[in-house]
């Protein structure tokens, strides 16, 4: 029925479980149906990610006008100052950047569960178990610390600016957000009466923590992937911007801002623009979707 | 502060005076933020470890990246011995750490300079930068946060509220080049975006190294100002693209602080409402800190670009040059750097929310 | 039937000066099919004496015995501590983690009749209808979520999944503590029966005097991590020798101590358990 499309790895009932909604909330009560048509922007953009860049009016790498023609019948979005159509270029565009950002949110999601969990489980432990879980953690918090665009510009310029890389980059920045938020659930659930509970039923520790700790743990880290998806497609887009994204002439919408800079210093405001209400959209967009299922409420 | 009166009561109460005990007495009570900052230098290490290795990971030969392939033998060996990458991996190691030792992060590939002096020029002005956008946030995220939770304001309130929901998906380059397109290209309020200063007027001459601190001590009035104006938009830019984290940090802080029976208890009293407010925002405030300090992580990326978007000439197009000039040297150290940086932050904001809540200590912890 | 002692059994929390012995080189024998209760105040240690009897926490020193032999080496091994949990089991306190809130109450009840019996997923439902029945239980309620019943019979179900092993000893901590008077007596007595039946041991730990009592033949009293008294109940509550024993009695003894006995008493009286009306499950469910 209704829960099945629901984009979690657990099998949660519909009803929310109680433990986790008595604490917070100011709601009246928890929403229990999803919200239909809050998936519909979502849908679009994933429809437009996978054939747009075979419906585009113009090739999206190829001068196709007069350079700084002004949004018009025939390039709706006008032409950049090299002449390239913007709509057909922000069009292409959607497929790469949702499909980094896409990548980006599972990769950074699975190493946030494994770490967490295994920081999570293994940290107040003593012996060298506890000692590697701590110093691990440590590492993670270390690597929130330092600006995020930084971390991925020196990964990019490093490795080189390759979708892979990219992908890479942009997940080790921001799985250490998921480690936290999966690694205080964890903490959390650790606690909990059932695991004593499981332990006495003859269930090895590490069954207990895939069968137990890991689906009550992942709640705030899957709510999460929202905020990620914005965060990966802004960060992907920020290294294009700041030249360390991939080569010209791929259509990425933060290159293709970056370019309308100049442009908007002269006045055109149409090269810049149109990539960035399509990134503004996309994430607001895939926002829309996540708040359309029913969740217990999250702190951040 | 409290050695005095700690000291005094434990030799009343085991009447025990010896100057032994009382410093393992005042190193126990001071533990907290000793053990904070010893850790700095080595929390650098291993930065600059992760730093090394992640040089030594690059596939394929990195010095053929920086040399092209024509170069030739004297030019590749002094390359590659510019990079530190001559020598057995150990050696390399031993080298690195020697010269971190040092403070010297190695020699820009591209323009032969120290790293240190590069950086030492162009990044104080990239973290002021950061710190005049954190100031200016700060202080609106509190007037929006006050307006928004403890004295809301119909309409006011819910516009502050749905910017706060926008909180990391406002893309900072975005915004600066619609406030270029809006203010510049436009409305012609702003000015050119390339610099600093109008170009007829010369720079003040360098005493911090900050450069709108220098342009202050210069007291010529008419830099001062031209200066503002060119930092208007850019910190305006920052601002608006940053400031949603922190409100919205602040926002669920204090609407969850409200809810709780403390403040009820207070509001029960018959305390006056900025007494409650007052409260409420100061048990706030330790979450808040900590935020401060992730926003200028997040700020200082921001500067960077900005910087970059602005032809600032700080440490952002230095950046972008080194990008493209594939200056591996120059990310490196910058990496180092900017983490060096980070951490210092990081410790600051440590030690500020442990003096404001005293069970964010560690050992703090009452039971098992 | 399994005997459980303590041996000189100590657990310490805490390191240096801020190390604390919540557990004091405690000896207490558990004979097969005795039912020992064990009370004390809060904080008295009493509750990781029975953590450390069914090996959930190790100790610091001294030895837990399985039928005269140590448990330690036995709990090294998947398979020996499948076969001690098999044999001894423990109830805790209700409190609404006491099931996997993302699974069904049977399916916390066939985690242990297949892992620790070996039975099949059948063997099991069948074990588990069985189980069930004996404690009085509707089995409607075991394919529901443990938030979507009420306190009172979460903690049956708790009993069930310790007894679906046929356990031969039970440690019980806090069982009834949470519970109202009326339902009290229900599980009480329905521990009773299961002892009375299968002749397995008990340990029953709580604070509650009254309903300790009622279930056990020995009374351990435990105050501040070592044990003060042992002996009879009868003799304990009758003439007891410590002052603390004294001092827990008199707690007790207040006005209304008669009248609660008397309460758990005549709550216990339908011996053939109440079916719980579902309007109160309803009720206790949105509370």
């Amino acid at each position: 029925m209704t829960a099945t499309t629901e984009p979690t790895a657990t099998t949660a009932p519909t009803t929310t479980p109680q433990a986790t909604v008595t604490t917070k909330t100011t709601d009246a009560r928890p929403r229990r149906r999803v919200i239909w048509w809050r998936l519909v922007p979502a849908a679009v953009l994933a429809v437009l990610a996978l054939i747009g860049p075979f419906i585009t009016p113009y090739p999206a790498t190829r001068v196709s006008g007069t350079s700084g023609t002004a949004p018009g019948a025939e390039y709706w979005f006008g032409t950049d100052s090299t002449g390239l159509d913007v709509f057909s270029q922000t069009l292409a565009a959607t497929q790469l950047n949702v499909f980094i950002a896409v990548s980006v949110v599972l990769l950074a999601t699975l190493i946030g569960v494994v770490l967490g969990l295994a920081i999570g489980m293994n940290e107040s432990r003593p012996g060298p178990g506890g000692l590697t879980a701590r110093g691990t953690g440590r590492i993670v918090d270390f690597v929130q610390a330092v600006p995020s665009v930084i971390v991925g510009l020196v990964l990019v310029s490093f490795f080189g600016a390759s979708i892979g890389t990219i992908v890479v980059a942009i997940a080790v920045i921001l799985a250490p957000i998921q480690v936290r938020l999966v690694r205080a659930e964890v903490l959390r659930v650790r606690g909990e009466a059932y695991l004593d509970a499981a332990r006495m039923a003859g269930t090895s520790e590490l069954v207990l923590t895939l069968r137990h700790v890991l689906p009550n743990s992942v709640r705030p880290a899957v709510a999460n992937m929202s905020v990620l998806f914005g965060v990966s497609v802004i960060l992907t887009a920020a290294l294009g911007f700041l030249g360390a994204g991939l080569p010209p002439p791929t259509a990425e919408w933060g290159a293709m801002i970056a370019r309308g800079a100049t442009d908007a210093a002269v006045g055109r405001w149409w090269p810049g623009a149109f990539p960035a209400l399509a990134l503004v959209l996309a994430v607001a967009a895939v926002s829309l979707a996540f708040s359309a299922f029913p969740r217990a409420g999250s702190r951040r | 502060m409290t050695t005095a009166a700690f000291s005094g009561s434990t030799a009343a109460e085991h009447g025990r005076s010896s100057a032994t005990v009382r410093t393992a007495d005042w190193f126990r009570r001071q533990r907290w933020w000793l053990l904070r900052v010893i850790a700095l230098p080595f929390q650098l290490l291993l930065f600059a470890l992760v730093a090394f290795l992640l040089v030594r990971l690059i596939p394929g030969d990195p010095v053929l990246t920086v040399t092209g392939n024509q170069a030739t033998d004297e030019q590749y060996a002094r390359i590659q011995e510019q990079m530190g990458l001559s020598g057995s991996l150990s050696d390399q190691l031993v080298a690195y750490f020697a010269q971190l030792l040092r403070f010297d992060l190695g020699t820009s590939l591209l323009t032969q300079r120290p790293l240190l002096e590069e950086f030492g020029q162009r990044l104080p002005a990239t973290l002021e930068l950061a710190t005049m956008a954190l100031v200016v946030s700060l202080l609106l995220v509190g007037v929006a946060a006050y307006f928004a939770v403890i004295r809301p304001v119909p309409v006011l309130s819910a516009a502050i509220r749905g910017y706060a929901r926008a909180a990391g998906a406002i893309p900072d380059f975005a915004v600066g080049v619609l406030g270029i397109f809006l203010f510049y290209a436009t409305l012609h309020l702003s000015p050119a975006p390339l610099g600093r200063l109008s170009p007829l007027l010369s720079t003040a001459p360098t005493v911090t190294g900050l450069p709108f601190v220098d342009t202050l001590l210069a007291g010529d009035p008419a830099r001062t100002t031209d200066m503002l104006w060119h930092l208007a938009l850019p910190v305006g830019v920052l601002v608006i693209a940053h400031s949603a984290v922190v409100l919205k940090l602040l926002v669920g802080q204090l609407d969850d602080e409200l809810q709780k029976p403390s403040t009820l208890f207070r509001v029960s009293t018959g305390a006056s409402h900025a007494t409650v407010a007052l409260s409420v925002f100061r048990r706030s405030l330790p979450a808040a800190v900590t935020m401060a300090g992730t926003m200028f992580g997040y700020l200082v990326g921001g500067a960077v670009i900005v910087e970059a978007l602005f032809a600032f000439g700080g440490m952002g197009q230095y950046l972008t040059e080194a990008l493209a000039g594939a200056d591996l040297t120059a990310m490196q150290g910058f990496l180092v750097a900017i983490a060096a940086v980070s951490l210092v932050v990081f410790l600051v904001v440590d030690i500020v929310t442990m003096l404001l809540d005293p069970r964010r200590r560690p050992g703090a912890q009452t039971e098992a | 039937m399994t005997a459980l002692a303590a041996e000189r059994l100590t657990r310490r929390f805490g390191h240096g000066r801020r190390a604390h012995t919540a557990v004091d080189a405690v000896d207490v024998e558990f004979p097969a099919g005795s039912r020992t209760g064990i009370v004390g105040e809060s904080g008295s240690g009493k509750s990781t004496l029975g953590l450390m009897l069914v090996g959930l926490d190790r100790p610091n020193g001294g030895r837990v015995l399985v039928d005269g032999d140590d448990l330690a080496p036995r709990m090294r091994t998947q398979a020996g501590r499948r076969a001690f949990r098999r044999e001894v089991q423990l109830i805790a306190q209700d409190t609404s983690s006491s099931f996997d809130p993302l699974r069904t109450l049977r399916d916390a009840l066939r985690t242990p009749a297949r892992q620790l019996v070996g039975l099949s997923i059948d063997e099991a439902d069948a074990r588990i209808a069985e189980t069930l029945g004996m404690l009085g239980i509707d089995p409607a309620f075991a394919d529901r979520y443990p938030h979507e019943v009420s306190g009172g019979q979460r903690q049956r179900f708790a009993i069930a999944r310790a007894l679906v092993v046929r356990p031969g000893f039970v440690v019980c901590d806090e069982v009834v503590s949470a519970l109202d008077v009326s339902v009290q007596g229900q599980v009480l007595n329905s521990l009773k029966r299961y002892c009375a039946q299968t002749g397995a041991g008990l340990a029953f730990i709580s604070h509650g005097l009254p309903a300790t009592a009622f279930i056990s033949d020995r009374l351990v009293v435990m105050y501040r991590g070592v044990v003060v008294e042992q002996g009879p109940t009868e003799r304990v509550i009758a003439e007891p020798e410590h002052p603390y024993t004294r001092h827990l009695l008199n707690a007790h003894r207040g006005p209304g101590f008669e009248e609660h006995r008397a309460e758990v008493l005549a709550g216990s009286e339908p011996l053939v358990p109440a079916s719980e009306p579902s309007a109160g499950i309803a009720r206790e469910v949105t509370r």
